[in-house]
């Protein structure tokens, strides 16, 4: 499976940036997905900013991780990550009935962000494994899915602890980013004046844009903070052609 | 700002329809996107979504996933639409009760009310597809008289049938009650806001 998706990725995304962020409320199951899908490693966790964004780099692809929900303090930060997204994957413990309320108006507002406007959205309706768990039907209609009008959606069963339903959703969503148009630009700072520190992969070591460079070292791998790094215009437009 | 007109167009039909194929045919017809091909195409279980200029005028295609359980989210998209096209699989006999039914209950909705309806007799690229005059002796639709309508054999295999139905549907489209209606609405609602 691992051999097969990884072709399939760099067929899709021949020598584009790509991203997709992984949201979802605390407990979720957001990680858990990830490490079912072996993309590989998890590669860096960014606490000075004073929330953890995980980031899982495959090919060209970056699969960012993060809670919402709580601390609306640390929200602003949130915008550094959304340039360039093509797709949302947005997990919802499918068996909490009581939080289905927050994780639908998490959800919705982060469907307003300007920067996300052209990403298409996955939903997996994690947690299917456990008792009481609600069916896709019903979590669509939870999370008031039928809102959405000007973008792609879908919604997949999952049970990440199983690994049941990741590989098909994940399989929609890059199949539709790749017919759709995204062009998207970032200048490496963010529109209200802040810092912001993206992680980018180069030849495997993390570097997070600012101003000085400065180097330490975090579970064991060498980070070298950079200067602001010039971000490219990222122009996603068509399908690759068939090989 | 004057901008062109956007139509809305609502997709609908039981699962296997090839609702999704139209919609990838229609794309590559009228725009510069490749659309998927049809072996690249799964079920729908949610939206999709299509926007081409086709005669001078702005169309936005609303696909929706036609398995039974998802059918309920079809009429959260009827306010907006300015005409729907149901797709029936022509190539299908056993299935034209359950399409005959869905397309009942689309009709009866008032959300819908006067929306244009475009029955598509599709999979006419299979040898046992039957006519687009035999789809509508099957479906025997009542009640039809107060919107236009019209039955068509296409192929969203080959692309059989697509121009014709396009056209025809930004033709009726631009001259209906129903357009008028909805242009209204979202006036009013520029004042009100």
């Amino acid at each position: 499976m691992g051999l097969v998706f990884s072709r399939l990725f760099s067929s899709l995304f021949g020598n584009k940036e790509a991203r997709i962020l992984v949201l979802g409320l605390d407990n979720a199951g957001k990680t858990t997905i990830l490490y079912r899908l072996q993309m590989g490693e998890v590669v860096s966790t960014i606490p000075t900013i004073g929330f953890n964004v995980e980031t899982v780099q495959y090919n060209n692809i970056k699969f960012q991780v993060w809670d919402l929900g709580g601390q609306t303090s640390i929200r602003p930060y949130w915008r550094c990550y959304f340039p360039n997204t093509q797709a949302i994957i947005y997990v919802v413990d499918s068996s909490d009935t009581d939080r289905l309320v927050v994780a639908n108006e998490e959800f919705h507002a982060i469907l307003e962000e300007e920067e996300l406007k052209g990403a298409v959205v996955l939903i997996y309706a994690n947690k299917q494994d456990l008792p009481g768990a609600l069916d896709d039907a019903a979590v669509t209609e939870a999370l008031e899915l039928h809102k959405i009008k000007n973008r792609q959606w879908a919604i997949f069963k999952t049970s990440a602890i199983k690994g049941e339903g990741l590989f098909e959703g994940l399989d929609w969503a890059l199949r539709c980013t790749t017919s759709c148009v995204h062009v998207g630009s970032w200048e490496g700072s963010h529109p209200k004046g802040m810092k912001c520190r993206q992680p980018t992969m180069i030849q495997g070591s993390v570097v997070i844009p600012q101003l000085e460079p400065v180097n330490y070292r975090l579970h064991g791998v060498n980070f070298t903070i950079a200067p602001k790094l010039p971000f490219n215009w990222v122009v996603f437009f068509g399908k690759d052609k068939q090989k | 700002m004057f901008s062109k007109t956007e139509f809305h167009v609502l997709i609908l039909g039981i699962d296997k329809a090839g609702k999704t194929t139209l919609l990838e045919k229609i794309k590559s017809q009228y725009s510069n996107l490749e659309g998927l091909p049809p072996d690249r195409i799964v079920p729908t279980v949610g939206l999709n979504i299509g926007r081409v200029e086709a005669s001078n005028t702005k169309l936005v295609f609303w696909d929706l996933g036609g398995q039974p359980g998802l059918r309920s989210i079809w009429e959260k998209y009827y306010e907006e639409a300015h005409a729907v096209i149901y797709v029936v699989d022509a190539a299908s006999p056993s299935r034209f009760e359950d399409s005959k039914s869905a397309l009942e209950k689309v009709l009866r909705h008032e959300d819908l009310q006067g929306a244009p309806l475009l029955i598509l007799a599709n999979k006419q690229d299979l040898a046992d597809a039957v006519s687009a005059e035999e789809v509508a002796r099957y479906l025997d639709l009542k009640k039809l008289d107060e919107r236009a309508y019209t039955f068509l054999a296409v192929s969203s295999y080959d692309g059989l049938g697509i121009k014709e139905s396009v056209n025809w549907l930004v033709d009726v489209m631009e001259r209906s009650k129903r357009t008028e209606m909805l242009q209204l609405r979202a006036g009013a609602n520029l004042i009100s806001n």
